[in-house]
């Protein structure tokens, strides 16, 4: 049972320790790099506040709702400013149809008094294609490519693409599932977790290569 | 532990696929960088060998063009310099003839020698030309060899470098000193190469320093050949380094080899030169 505290835990433990490979390359880090600090800062934040309110039989759904509009706004910002000017459009348009989802969602409820799977799981799919793209116009457009696995930016990268592209269906449905099967819920959250330490590991491994520029 | 229930299962195997997806795709992106980088260094290694090919036929053209220039002393001045020697040599032996061949002149001469004393004068000035002409053939002959690659390839690096030392030497306006092993490891060719490089500096050295001393120390040590040459001369600013031809040459020469030249120079302060090239037994 030791496991499963611990994977209940390692949502707020990863990022924390994450936080900590950041202190040493602040000052060099360009502001791409601060995104990704403040993304992981906000993961540490609402998982810890969400976890404190389940202690205290709070509804924590809030939590989980802010956490997912605040990270989605920030990494929006970092590849907006990272990805070439040609495709910003796309990045702007995927950004405004979220905003609409996110109004409409909550409108109706979602996220406050329940878990708000359609946010999540758009932000999800919009961050992994976010990645694609990434990891297309680096490889096709950019003549620097051959050090991209010296580049913090990409393994981070490779970190985010990780992370949303396992958790989609588990954000897909999350809503859904909590009402069915609650008592068995919890295996996902946990698979949920360990995909957010794989992405902590990634930015880890990034935040070694020394290498803070954009490529 | 509870069962998992078929949504649960549904829901962890797709995130599973997924994942997998999602290593598929990284795999395949570090699969392309390395076979980028793959090309990237099979493109450096065909532009340093082309590069190296080009220098070579470069360095192949100078060196045809220093055995023409060889040839030229030995076969064409050479030849000229000698038949004047020649001459200068008939007209001395004459000249000492000339009294007794033609008794009836004696007096005559006689009487023209005490007025003047020019012949005596001349014949000490034939002597000198002579011993100029000598001096001048001798040099050229050095020259000529030191040119000529198949004359070098006979002897080693060190034996041609003495020779060219002592060549220089010999004409006072500088003393060379050199000190290292008695002999290299490295080859024939190589060894060529490394003596064009050092005639090279020397004559820099002579041509452009004022320098009085050079000292050349050479050194083998963990398959790794250290020359190292430094004057007294004017040193230069270092920035200049690429405008010379001759440092160009030396940098080629020195790449060809597989090792690198390197300048300590300011002005006023002398210049040392550096080589350093592996060594294959």
């Amino acid at each position: 049972m030791d496991l499963i505290k611990i994977l209940n835990l390692i949502d707020v433990g990863a990022p924390l320790v994450t936080l900590f490979f950041f202190i040493k390359p602040f000052k060099k880090m360009t502001r791409e790099l601060h995104y990704i600090f403040l993304f992981v800062c906000v993961q540490f934040i609402t998982n810890l506040a969400a976890s404190i309110l389940e202690l205290i039989k709070v509804n924590n759904y809030a939590m989980y709702a802010a956490n997912i509009v605040i990270t989605f706004s920030l990494l929006s910002l970092m590849f907006y400013s990272l990805i070439n000017k040609q495709i910003d459009k796309i990045i702007l348009a995927c950004s405004l149809f979220f905003a609409i989802t996110v109004i409409v969602s909550l409108l109706n409820g979602d996220g406050i008094s329940y878990y708000n799977s359609t946010i999540s799981a758009v932000a999800s799919f919009i961050i992994t294609a976010y990645c694609l793209i990434y990891f297309y116009w680096k490889l096709v457009n950019d003549h620097q490519s051959n050090g991209l696995t010296k580049s913090a930016f990409f393994w981070i990268s490779i970190g985010l693409f990780t992370y949303y592209t396992g958790s989609f269906f588990i954000f897909m449905s999350y809503k859904f599932l909590i009402n069915q099967e609650a008592n068995v819920i919890g295996i996902l959250w946990r698979f949920h977790n360990v995909l957010l330490t794989i992405f902590c590991i990634y930015t880890i491994y990034g935040l070694t290569c020394r290498n803070y520029q954009k490529t | 532990m509870p069962q998992l229930s078929e949504n649960i299962t549904l829901v962890l195997g797709g995130s599973i696929i997924l994942l997998q997806f999602t290593l598929f795709i990284i795999m395949l992106i570090l699969a392309y960088l390395k076979r980028g980088k793959k090309h990237l260094k099979e493109k450096e290694f065909m532009e340093s060998e082309f590069e190296k090919q080009l220098l070579q036929s470069q360095l192949e053209t100078q060196e045809e063009t220093l055995h023409k220039l060889s040839t030229e002393i030995h076969d064409n001045v050479g030849q000229l310099l000698n038949s004047t020697k020649l001459l200068i040599g008939i007209t001395q032996r004459t000249l000492i003839q000339l009294p007794n061949s033609i008794p009836d002149l004696d007096k005559a001469l006689e009487e023209a020698m005490n007025q003047t004393d020019s012949i005596p004068d001349s014949a000490h000035t034939l002597d000198m030309a002579d011993e100029t002409l000598a001096k001048a053939i001798l040099e050229l002959r050095n020259l000529s060899r030191s040119f000529n690659k198949d004359w070098l390839a006979q002897f080693n690096f060190l034996h041609n470098l003495e020779t060219e030392i002592k060549r220089i030497n010999a004409g006072k306006t500088m003393h060379i000193l050199l000190s290292g092993p008695e002999t290299l490891t490295l080859k024939a060719n190589q060894q060529i190469i490394l003596f064009r490089i050092v005639q090279e500096i020397l004559q820099n050295a002579i041509k452009h320093s004022g320098a009085k001393n050079v000292d050349i120390r050479i050194k083998e040590e963990n398959q790794l050949l250290f020359i190292s040459i430094s004057d007294d001369g004017n040193g230069f600013d270092e920035n200049s380094i690429t405008k010379s031809m001759g440092m160009l040459n030396i940098n080629h020469r020195s790449r060809l080899l597989g090792g690198t030249a390197q300048w300590h120079t300011s002005a006023g302060s002398g210049t040392r030169v550096t080589i350093q090239l592996p060594v294959n037994p």
